[in-house]
């Protein structure tokens, strides 16, 4: 899947739902689902609010994404500035905190045309035993509900 | 006075909230996906907390379905201001989803959240 958005606020929600809905029909489990949102979310984020900034018009937001080996692969780019802090918006440490958090791969490149954060996630995440500590249900028992 | 604000964002995602003062409460409930497209929305809606008269601050985040970064920013920026205007501010809990956002971040702890419903 390849998608081109104007890089404005709108687009956001549009790309994310578009990765989610491709996350759910390739099997991705709910917990799965969540983590690609907030990360897709978080990479759109970044170019609308980071790579256009010296832009009189608004730039361009692509979006691919496609399942290879049990993972689903996403590469938001940009053709602009990258990933430049900005006085003003704060943010861009806590979105790459959560992207790190949240995907099972995390990775930027910038070729001096273009930036592209490489997520990847786990359709399936093998569930953690079950351990006093952090209580989670064994193999077989309930999944984890994380909405 | 009771203002009310309803966005429809792309797709089948709706965002949208609904502000109310009630005496010295302000009440903003939030429900759906808070992302960067409905920032201006909730900070324009804030705006009001901070015009006097009020007191108290409460904003209902169960409603919501999503939250990201840019939501945690919003959050944020009403907790220094409640601070700096002396109006106490009040969270209400969302679920696993939007928690989990303040939980990574290192920011539960700090915010005032409650999980009763705001009154």
């Amino acid at each position: 899947m390849h998608l081109s958005f104007p890089a404005v606020a709108a687009s956001v929600p549009e790309a994310r739902r578009q990765v989610v809905q491709l996350a759910e029909r390739i099997g991705a489990s709910p917990a799965t689902v969540a983590d690609v949102a907030l990360a897709v979310s978080e990479a759109c984020t970044n170019v609308v609010l980071h790579a256009y900034r010296e832009h009189e018009a608004p730039g361009v937001l692509h979006v691919d994404a496609h399942e290879r080996d049990g993972m689903l692969e996403v590469v938001v780019a940009d053709e602009g500035g990258g990933l430049r802090p900005r006085e003003d918006s704060p943010g861009l440490g806590m979105g790459m905190a959560l992207m790190a958090a949240v995907a099972s791969g995390l990775q930027l490149d910038h070729d001096g045309a273009a930036t592209r954060v490489h997520l990847s996630f786990e359709l399936q995440p093998p569930v953690p035993a079950a351990t006093p500590e952090n209580g989670a249900e064994p193999p077989g028992g309930s999944p984890a509900d994380r909405d | 006075m009771a203002i009310e604000h309803d966005i429809e964002s792309a797709h089948d995602g709706p965002f949208g909230l609904h502000a109310a003062t009630t005496g010295a409460t302000y009440r903003v409930t939030l429900r759906g996906e808070f992302d960067l497209a409905a920032v201006a929305l909730v900070e324009e809606a804030l705006e009001r907390a901070y015009e006097g008269g009020v007191r108290v601050l409460d904003i209902d985040l169960a409603p919501l379905t999503f939250l990201d970064s840019s939501g945690l920013r919003v959050i944020l920026g009403a907790a220094d201001r409640a601070a700096v205007h002396g109006v106490e501010l009040r969270l209400r809990r969302g679920g696993e989803t939007v928690q989990r956002v303040f939980s990574i971040t290192g920011l539960e702890s700090s915010l005032p959240f409650v999980d009763e419903p705001c009154t």
